[in-house]
């Protein structure tokens, strides 16, 4: 008789020759190899053991030794892995059952290492321990499957609802104009009249481009965050990536050729210059009255693009494609007697020369007429020439002590830092006749003289 | 043409339809489905049936419950669920409309 061996099978311990063992761990490892990348296989793996150790004890007993000829007609029973001609078998691989194959696997042939080296020590307990381990595994492996799934659901809510959000912002504030349309002044909000403005800024022929262009590079995105929010979210596999890719390509050449024609036209604000002029104000009078000549509450304009921390303010005409822009005042004390007006016209170009040309071109108009110096609130261009980045700033330098009188319309012409400065914005301080001296200290209220 | 390979995929046309109208009738331990389905020539060898009932199980057509034996180790013990007693009553239609339709065509 050959050397026996003892092996766990099915959670019940048997004697089995040295020959048929070999013949039984080929049998079992041609089964493991049919089932192992199959779903649920380790549990018919499981379950084909479970019906081998049924055969074997039926046969002999747990006393009995399991020869070569058990095993054959075991073998003969069930049948070889080829035979079963069981419908085709789902190639499913999922991770949480190959997870699961591999623990069985290990338990079993662990096992069955672990029995040749102790033979007779009763195992049948080991192996429903390693069952119940299983068990507790696989609800482990679902837990964690459902928390995934959980995770993956909360994070394509989000992608769903910021890719949906920021598409309707995109379409409200450029497409429908809201709220600029509807309320002009919110701070910051008119800027959905910035695609009216690009007419201002480049040539007419290159805003349909640039328009397509920025809506390609900012929506191709947001519909790419919705459609990975609604894949997570309702967790399919789709053949997707030709599309995938040729967005990509999409937006990669958008930016590219939004990048080219940007920079194209960004060239022609490298350079900045200032043209400044100067107005003596002959013969001042003791109290020097300040009016707007022209006022931005009389302009006839369509819409408003401020930028609020700068305080810079631009007024379009769509009807008579005219800009507007707010000219800004401030004060200072003459080192003599003189009174007088500077104005500052700053503008960018290609070069300096051409900077300069386009700030002299800048159209403010202001005159000194008796007592009074008329400014307009505004400056503007001469037909057929593009914003850039322009700005018009006028300076009274003044002796100390000349009291002036500024007008509502002209006060505004003052930035806020300064009317801060000046105490101009407080109610308590704020004269009726809005008199004011020039001090040391700037500007200071007075009395009429 | 190779005949028994042709009864072969005759057979697992009809395999899970066999599986789960055994089951229909009682709950059955492995072995007994098998020595229905040997006797019934369905089957040739046992190793057949388990993936089988793997699949239907994990498709939610059947559940089993643990029996302890006294000839072995603990058996499982197979029953249909709701869901596979409606896919039964699905697969019995289907089953008399296949063979009326075969009938029609064999006595035409």
């Amino acid at each position: 008789m050959d050397n026996t061996i003892k092996i766990n099978l099915g959670g019940i311990l048997f004697q089995i020759e040295e020959a048929a063992y070999l013949l039984l761990r080929d049998y079992l490892q041609a089964i493991d190899t049919r089932f192992r990348h199959v779903a649920g296989g380790a549990e018919t793996i499981e379950d084909i053991e479970s019906r081998i150790a049924e055969i074997f004890q039926s046969k002999n007993g747990a006393a009995g030794v399991i020869s070569k000829e058990n095993v054959v007609e075991m073998i003969s029973i069930i049948g070889r892995p080829e035979e079963f001609d069981q419908p085709e078998i789902e190639s499913e691989s999922a991770r949480y059952g190959t997870q699961r194959k591999k623990m069985y696997g290990n338990a079993f042939y662990s096992n069955r290492r672990n029995n040749r080296q102790s033979a007779g020590s009763d195992l049948s307990g080991t192996s429903k321990v390693g069952n119940a381990f299983n068990e507790v595994f696989m609800a482990l492996g679902k837990v964690l499957n459902i928390f995934f799934r959980v995770i993956l659901i909360i994070i394509g809510i989000s992608l769903v609802l910021t890719g949906f959000l920021a598409m309707l912002s995109f379409v409200m504030v450029f497409l429908f104009k809201y709220p600029g349309s509807f309320s002009t002044n919110i701070d910051g909000v008119n800027l959905s009249y910035i695609p009216d403005f690009l007419n201002f800024i480049v040539p007419p022929s290159i805003v349909p481009w640039i328009t397509v262009l920025t809506t390609i590079v900012v929506v191709l995105p947001l519909l790419a965050l919705i459609y990975w929010g609604v894949k997570m979210i309702f967790w399919f596999k789709a053949k997707d990536g030709i599309f995938s890719l040729i967005a990509l390509v999409i937006w990669v050449m958008s930016i590219a050729a939004l990048s080219i024609i940007l920079f194209n036209e960004g060239v022609g604000y490298a350079e900045t210059a200032k043209a400044t002029s100067s107005k003596i104000l002959k013969e001042l009078p003791d109290t020097l009255y300040i009016k707007s000549g022209k006022s931005i509450s009389d302009l006839k304009y369509d819409h408003e693009i401020s930028i609020p921390d700068d305080e810079y303010e631009i007024f379009i005409a769509e009807e008579s494609k005219e800009i507007f822009v707010r000219t800004y005042l401030g004060f200072e004390s003459s080192e003599d007697n003189n009174a007088v007006l500077e104005v500052r016209k700053r503008s960018t170009g290609r070069s300096r020369s051409d900077a300069l040309l386009k700030a002299e071109a800048l159209q403010y108009n202001f005159s000194f007429i008796g007592d009074t110096l008329y400014l307009d609130e505004y400056f503007t261009y001469p037909s057929g020439t593009k914003w850039a980045f322009d700005n018009v700033g006028a300076t009274l330098v003044i002796p100390e002590g000349t009291v002036i009188s500024i007008d509502n319309n002209v006060e505004s012409m003052i930035r806020q830092h300064h009317r801060n400065y000046y105490d101009m914005d407080s109610e308590n301080l704020k004269p009726k006749n809005r008199f004011w001296q020039l001090t040391e200290e700037g500007l200071r209220y007075c009395e009429p003289k | 043409m190779d005949l028994e390979n042709t009864k072969a995929q005759m057979r697992k046309g009809i395999l899970e339809y066999c599986i789960l109208s055994v089951l229909s009738r009682n709950s059955c331990y492995a072995s007994d489905i098998i020595k229905e389905l040997k006797e019934a020539k369905v089957i040739v060898v046992e190793g057949t049936l388990y993936p089988l009932l793997t699949r239907q199980k994990n498709a939610k057509l059947l559940s089993y419950r643990w029996e302890e034996s006294q000839q072995g180790p603990p058996r499982k013990y197979y029953e249909l669920t709701s869901e596979g007693k409606e896919y039964l009553a699905d697969l019995d239609n289907s089953w008399i409309e296949l063979v009326e339709s075969v009938n029609l065509i064999r006595t035409k």
